[in-house]
Protein backbone atom coordinates (compact mmCIF):
# COMPACT_ATOMS: atom_id res chain seq x y z
CA UNK A 1 0.00 0.00 0.00
CA UNK A 2 3.00 1.77 -0.42
CA UNK A 3 2.47 3.56 -3.40
CA UNK A 4 -1.03 4.70 -2.57
CA UNK A 5 -1.86 7.90 -1.68
CA UNK A 6 -3.99 9.07 1.46
CA UNK A 7 -6.48 10.69 -0.42
CA UNK A 8 -6.83 7.39 -2.62
CA UNK A 9 -8.26 5.70 0.29
CA UNK A 10 -10.70 8.34 0.83
CA UNK A 11 -14.20 5.59 0.11
CA UNK A 12 -13.04 2.96 2.56
CA UNK A 13 -12.26 5.59 5.66
CA UNK A 14 -15.83 5.27 6.91
CA UNK A 15 -19.52 4.50 5.50
CA UNK A 16 -20.90 7.93 6.30
CA UNK A 17 -17.10 9.72 4.93
CA UNK A 18 -18.58 13.21 3.63
CA UNK A 19 -15.43 13.54 1.26
CA UNK A 20 -16.97 13.37 -2.55
CA UNK A 21 -14.60 12.10 -5.18
CA UNK A 22 -15.07 10.43 -8.67
CA UNK A 23 -14.50 7.00 -9.14
CA UNK A 24 -11.68 6.00 -11.65
CA UNK A 25 -10.93 8.20 -14.95
CA UNK A 26 -13.52 10.67 -15.52
CA UNK A 27 -13.41 10.08 -19.28
CA UNK A 28 -13.70 6.47 -17.84
CA UNK A 29 -17.47 7.72 -16.79
CA UNK A 30 -18.22 9.23 -19.82
CA UNK A 31 -17.25 5.29 -21.83
CA UNK A 32 -19.66 4.41 -19.36
CA UNK A 33 -23.13 6.18 -19.16
CA UNK A 34 -22.14 6.59 -22.93
CA UNK A 35 -22.63 3.30 -23.29
CA UNK A 36 -25.48 3.13 -20.78
CA UNK A 37 -27.21 5.53 -22.68
CA UNK A 38 -26.89 3.55 -26.14
CA UNK A 39 -27.99 0.48 -24.21
CA UNK A 40 -31.28 2.15 -23.26
CA UNK A 41 -32.03 3.14 -27.07
CA UNK A 42 -31.62 -0.27 -27.63
CA UNK A 43 -34.16 -1.05 -24.77
CA UNK A 44 -36.30 1.26 -26.15
CA UNK A 45 -35.99 -0.06 -29.92
CA UNK A 46 -37.07 -3.92 -28.65
CA UNK A 47 -40.09 -2.59 -26.86
CA UNK A 48 -40.91 -0.55 -29.69
CA UNK A 49 -40.54 -3.29 -31.62
CA UNK A 50 -42.60 -5.36 -29.48
CA UNK A 51 -45.60 -3.03 -29.80
CA UNK A 52 -46.42 -4.14 -33.71
CA UNK A 53 -46.56 -7.89 -32.71
CA UNK A 54 -46.61 -8.37 -28.80
CA UNK A 55 -48.44 -12.08 -28.70
CA UNK A 56 -45.62 -13.11 -31.59
CA UNK A 57 -42.92 -11.55 -29.18
CA UNK A 58 -44.68 -13.61 -26.45
CA UNK A 59 -44.54 -16.51 -27.94
CA UNK A 60 -40.67 -16.56 -28.73
CA UNK A 61 -40.27 -15.38 -25.69
CA UNK A 62 -41.95 -18.31 -23.99
CA UNK A 63 -39.51 -20.95 -25.80
CA UNK A 64 -37.00 -19.31 -23.69
CA UNK A 65 -35.01 -20.62 -20.66
CA UNK A 66 -35.45 -18.46 -17.82
CA UNK A 67 -33.49 -20.33 -15.28
CA UNK A 68 -30.31 -19.46 -17.65
CA UNK A 69 -31.10 -15.88 -17.57
CA UNK A 70 -32.17 -15.98 -13.60
CA UNK A 71 -28.32 -18.43 -13.01
CA UNK A 72 -26.39 -16.15 -15.44
CA UNK A 73 -27.79 -12.78 -13.37
CA UNK A 74 -27.09 -14.46 -10.13
CA UNK A 75 -23.17 -14.89 -11.13
CA UNK A 76 -22.98 -11.62 -12.50
CA UNK A 77 -23.96 -10.24 -9.34
CA UNK A 78 -21.75 -12.77 -7.65
CA UNK A 79 -19.17 -11.75 -9.78
CA UNK A 80 -20.09 -7.68 -9.18
CA UNK A 81 -19.79 -8.50 -5.23
CA UNK A 82 -16.52 -10.14 -5.53
CA UNK A 83 -14.70 -7.20 -6.88
CA UNK A 84 -16.80 -4.95 -4.59
CA UNK A 85 -14.75 -6.72 -2.17
CA UNK A 86 -11.48 -6.81 -4.51
CA UNK A 87 -11.65 -3.10 -3.76
CA UNK A 88 -12.39 -3.34 -0.40
CA UNK A 89 -9.58 -5.56 0.42
CA UNK A 90 -6.83 -3.33 -1.88
CA UNK A 91 -7.74 -0.29 0.12
CA UNK A 92 -7.06 -2.55 3.42
CA UNK A 93 -3.15 -3.09 4.76
CA UNK A 94 -4.86 -6.56 5.98
CA UNK A 95 -6.51 -8.05 3.27
CA UNK A 96 -4.61 -6.66 0.66
CA UNK A 97 -3.39 -10.11 -0.33
CA UNK A 98 -6.80 -11.43 -0.83
CA UNK A 99 -7.19 -8.92 -4.04
CA UNK A 100 -5.78 -11.22 -6.44
CA UNK A 101 -8.10 -14.14 -5.81
CA UNK A 102 -11.45 -12.10 -5.16
CA UNK A 103 -11.06 -11.02 -9.07
CA UNK A 104 -9.90 -14.18 -9.88
CA UNK A 105 -13.37 -15.35 -8.43
CA UNK A 106 -15.18 -12.54 -10.02
CA UNK A 107 -13.03 -13.43 -13.32
CA UNK A 108 -14.80 -17.25 -13.04
CA UNK A 109 -18.21 -16.50 -12.48
CA UNK A 110 -18.22 -14.20 -15.83
CA UNK A 111 -16.70 -17.09 -17.44
CA UNK A 112 -19.69 -18.93 -16.51
CA UNK A 113 -21.86 -16.47 -17.35
CA UNK A 114 -20.54 -16.94 -21.19
CA UNK A 115 -20.44 -20.48 -20.04
CA UNK A 116 -24.69 -20.47 -19.76
CA UNK A 117 -24.69 -17.86 -23.07
CA UNK A 118 -22.89 -20.44 -25.19
CA UNK A 119 -25.68 -23.57 -23.97
CA UNK A 120 -28.46 -21.29 -24.55
CA UNK A 121 -27.66 -20.40 -27.91
CA UNK A 122 -26.23 -23.82 -28.96
CA UNK A 123 -30.12 -24.77 -27.55
CA UNK A 124 -31.48 -22.71 -29.40
CA UNK A 125 -29.21 -23.26 -33.11
CA UNK A 126 -29.89 -26.95 -32.66
CA UNK A 127 -33.74 -26.29 -32.53
CA UNK A 128 -33.03 -24.05 -35.90
CA UNK A 129 -34.08 -20.87 -34.00
CA UNK A 130 -31.75 -18.16 -35.65
CA UNK A 131 -31.47 -14.01 -35.56
CA UNK A 132 -33.23 -14.59 -39.02
CA UNK A 133 -36.18 -16.93 -37.15
CA UNK A 134 -38.38 -13.67 -36.11
CA UNK A 135 -38.32 -9.84 -34.85
CA UNK A 136 -38.04 -11.14 -31.69
CA UNK A 137 -34.75 -13.79 -31.81
CA UNK A 138 -32.95 -11.05 -34.08
CA UNK A 139 -33.44 -8.43 -30.69
CA UNK A 140 -32.49 -11.38 -28.68
CA UNK A 141 -29.51 -12.17 -30.36
CA UNK A 142 -28.18 -8.66 -31.18
CA UNK A 143 -29.04 -7.50 -27.61
CA UNK A 144 -27.61 -10.79 -25.82
CA UNK A 145 -24.59 -11.02 -27.94
CA UNK A 146 -23.71 -7.12 -27.42
CA UNK A 147 -23.92 -7.82 -23.97
CA UNK A 148 -21.55 -10.53 -24.05
CA UNK A 149 -19.02 -8.81 -26.07
CA UNK A 150 -18.94 -6.40 -23.53
CA UNK A 151 -18.84 -9.14 -20.35
CA UNK A 152 -15.94 -10.47 -22.64
CA UNK A 153 -14.17 -7.00 -22.67
CA UNK A 154 -14.73 -7.28 -18.84
CA UNK A 155 -12.97 -9.95 -18.50
CA UNK A 156 -9.68 -8.53 -19.81
CA UNK A 157 -9.63 -5.68 -17.84
CA UNK A 158 -10.29 -8.13 -14.80
CA UNK A 159 -7.58 -10.14 -16.02
CA UNK A 160 -5.13 -6.78 -16.02
CA UNK A 161 -6.47 -6.23 -12.39
CA UNK A 162 -5.60 -9.75 -11.18
CA UNK A 163 -1.57 -9.10 -12.70
CA UNK A 164 -2.08 -5.55 -11.00
CA UNK A 165 -3.38 -6.40 -8.03
CA UNK A 166 -0.41 -9.10 -7.26
CA UNK A 167 2.04 -6.06 -7.48
CA UNK A 168 2.91 -5.41 -3.82
CA UNK A 169 2.08 -1.37 -4.00
CA UNK A 170 0.02 0.24 -6.76
CA UNK A 171 1.16 3.48 -8.24
CA UNK A 172 -2.01 6.44 -8.34
CA UNK A 173 -2.59 6.06 -11.92
CA UNK A 174 -2.53 2.64 -11.76
CA UNK A 175 -5.26 2.95 -8.62
CA UNK A 176 -7.18 4.96 -10.75
CA UNK A 177 -7.29 2.10 -13.69
CA UNK A 178 -8.06 -0.41 -11.17
CA UNK A 179 -11.27 1.61 -10.06
CA UNK A 180 -12.09 2.50 -13.62
CA UNK A 181 -11.63 -1.29 -14.40
CA UNK A 182 -14.38 -2.17 -11.22
CA UNK A 183 -16.82 0.23 -12.38
CA UNK A 184 -16.59 -1.17 -16.09
CA UNK A 185 -17.54 -4.46 -14.41
CA UNK A 186 -20.13 -3.47 -12.68
CA UNK A 187 -21.45 -1.34 -15.59
CA UNK A 188 -21.61 -5.02 -17.39
CA UNK A 189 -23.69 -6.49 -14.29
CA UNK A 190 -26.08 -3.53 -14.49
CA UNK A 191 -26.84 -3.70 -17.91
CA UNK A 192 -27.47 -7.11 -17.72
CA UNK A 193 -29.86 -6.68 -14.57
CA UNK A 194 -32.42 -4.84 -16.90
CA UNK A 195 -31.96 -7.10 -20.21
CA UNK A 196 -32.97 -10.42 -18.55
CA UNK A 197 -36.36 -8.94 -17.25
CA UNK A 198 -37.23 -7.16 -20.48
CA UNK A 199 -36.04 -10.39 -22.91
CA UNK A 200 -36.53 -12.94 -20.21
CA UNK A 201 -39.76 -11.90 -18.20
CA UNK A 202 -41.67 -8.86 -19.31
CA UNK A 203 -44.92 -10.18 -20.75
CA UNK B 1 -7.03 -13.26 21.12
CA UNK B 2 -5.66 -15.75 19.15
CA UNK B 3 -4.10 -15.89 15.40
CA UNK B 4 -7.77 -17.37 14.57
CA UNK B 5 -9.95 -14.99 16.20
CA UNK B 6 -8.01 -12.35 14.44
CA UNK B 7 -8.08 -13.43 11.46
CA UNK B 8 -12.03 -14.72 11.46
CA UNK B 9 -12.39 -10.57 12.86
CA UNK B 10 -10.51 -9.48 9.87
CA UNK B 11 -12.47 -11.70 7.19
CA UNK B 12 -15.71 -10.25 8.82
CA UNK B 13 -14.41 -6.44 8.58
CA UNK B 14 -13.93 -6.86 4.77
CA UNK B 15 -17.53 -7.99 4.40
CA UNK B 16 -18.66 -5.45 6.67
CA UNK B 17 -20.21 -2.91 4.37
CA UNK B 18 -23.65 -1.63 3.21
CA UNK B 19 -22.72 -3.09 -0.24
CA UNK B 20 -23.24 -6.60 1.90
CA UNK B 21 -26.50 -6.05 2.41
CA UNK B 22 -27.30 -4.83 -1.13
CA UNK B 23 -25.97 -7.52 -2.87
CA UNK B 24 -28.50 -9.94 -0.22
CA UNK B 25 -31.06 -7.49 -1.39
CA UNK B 26 -30.22 -7.57 -5.38
CA UNK B 27 -30.58 -11.58 -5.03
CA UNK B 28 -33.57 -11.33 -2.77
CA UNK B 29 -34.93 -9.03 -5.46
CA UNK B 30 -33.90 -10.95 -8.61
CA UNK B 31 -35.70 -14.36 -7.20
CA UNK B 32 -38.46 -12.00 -7.23
CA UNK B 33 -38.71 -10.77 -10.24
CA UNK B 34 -37.84 -14.54 -11.89
CA UNK B 35 -40.81 -15.97 -9.82
CA UNK B 36 -43.16 -13.02 -11.43
CA UNK B 37 -41.86 -13.96 -14.70
CA UNK B 38 -42.14 -17.60 -14.40
CA UNK B 39 -45.57 -17.97 -12.81
CA UNK B 40 -44.17 -18.76 -9.39
CA UNK B 41 -44.96 -15.65 -7.89
CA UNK B 42 -48.47 -14.20 -6.16
CA UNK B 43 -49.37 -12.18 -9.07
CA UNK B 44 -51.68 -13.84 -11.45
CA UNK B 45 -51.75 -10.65 -14.05
CA UNK B 46 -49.18 -10.05 -16.54
CA UNK B 47 -49.37 -6.63 -16.44
CA UNK B 48 -48.85 -6.13 -13.06
CA UNK B 49 -46.10 -9.17 -12.56
CA UNK B 50 -44.31 -7.11 -15.80
CA UNK B 51 -44.63 -3.26 -14.32
CA UNK B 52 -43.25 -4.58 -11.04
CA UNK B 53 -40.04 -6.51 -12.74
CA UNK B 54 -39.33 -3.32 -14.77
CA UNK B 55 -39.30 -1.22 -11.46
CA UNK B 56 -37.22 -3.46 -9.20
CA UNK B 57 -34.91 -3.92 -12.45
CA UNK B 58 -34.49 -0.09 -12.24
CA UNK B 59 -34.35 -0.28 -8.29
CA UNK B 60 -31.56 -2.42 -8.73
CA UNK B 61 -29.59 -0.68 -11.23
CA UNK B 62 -29.77 2.20 -9.06
CA UNK B 63 -28.36 0.41 -6.01
CA UNK B 64 -25.54 -1.03 -7.98
CA UNK B 65 -24.78 2.47 -9.43
CA UNK B 66 -24.72 3.61 -5.27
CA UNK B 67 -23.21 0.76 -3.55
CA UNK B 68 -20.62 -1.25 -5.90
CA UNK B 69 -19.86 1.80 -8.34
CA UNK B 70 -19.81 3.77 -5.05
CA UNK B 71 -21.68 7.02 -6.71
CA UNK B 72 -23.04 7.73 -3.42
CA UNK B 73 -19.65 9.00 -3.01
CA UNK B 74 -19.56 10.68 -5.83
CA UNK B 75 -19.89 14.44 -6.98
CA UNK B 76 -23.29 15.27 -7.06
CA UNK B 77 -23.74 15.70 -11.30
CA UNK B 78 -22.22 12.20 -11.40
CA UNK B 79 -24.76 10.39 -9.02
CA UNK B 80 -27.42 12.93 -10.75
CA UNK B 81 -26.49 10.89 -13.72
CA UNK B 82 -27.30 7.45 -12.44
CA UNK B 83 -29.88 8.31 -11.26
CA UNK B 84 -32.05 10.78 -13.49
CA UNK B 85 -30.55 7.69 -16.61
CA UNK B 86 -32.92 5.05 -14.11
CA UNK B 87 -36.10 7.44 -13.42
CA UNK B 88 -36.07 8.42 -17.62
CA UNK B 89 -34.90 4.84 -18.88
CA UNK B 90 -37.97 3.18 -16.55
CA UNK B 91 -40.19 5.98 -17.40
CA UNK B 92 -40.06 5.03 -21.12
CA UNK B 93 -39.52 1.48 -21.25
CA UNK B 94 -42.45 1.56 -18.98
CA UNK B 95 -44.41 3.65 -21.87
CA UNK B 96 -43.06 1.42 -24.45
CA UNK B 97 -44.28 -1.40 -22.46
CA UNK B 98 -47.82 0.14 -21.96
CA UNK B 99 -48.18 1.08 -25.75
CA UNK B 100 -48.24 -2.28 -26.71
Amino acid sequence: MAGLEVDLLAPDAGEDNPKRRVPGEEGTWIFIFGDMCVFAVFFCVFLQARISDPSGFAADQAQLNQNYGALNTVLLLLSSFLVVLAMRSIRSADHHSWTPRLLIGAWFCGAGFLGVKVLEYSEKISHGITPQTSDFYMYYFVLTGLHAFHLILGLIVLTVMVLMARKASLSRGQFVFFEGGACFWHMVDLLWLVLFPLIFLVR
Amino acid sequence: MSTLDTNARSTINLFRSKATVVWVFLILATVLSWALGTDHGFVDDHTTASTIIMVVAFVKVRFVGLYFMELNHAPLALRLLLEVWCLVVCLATLGFYFAA
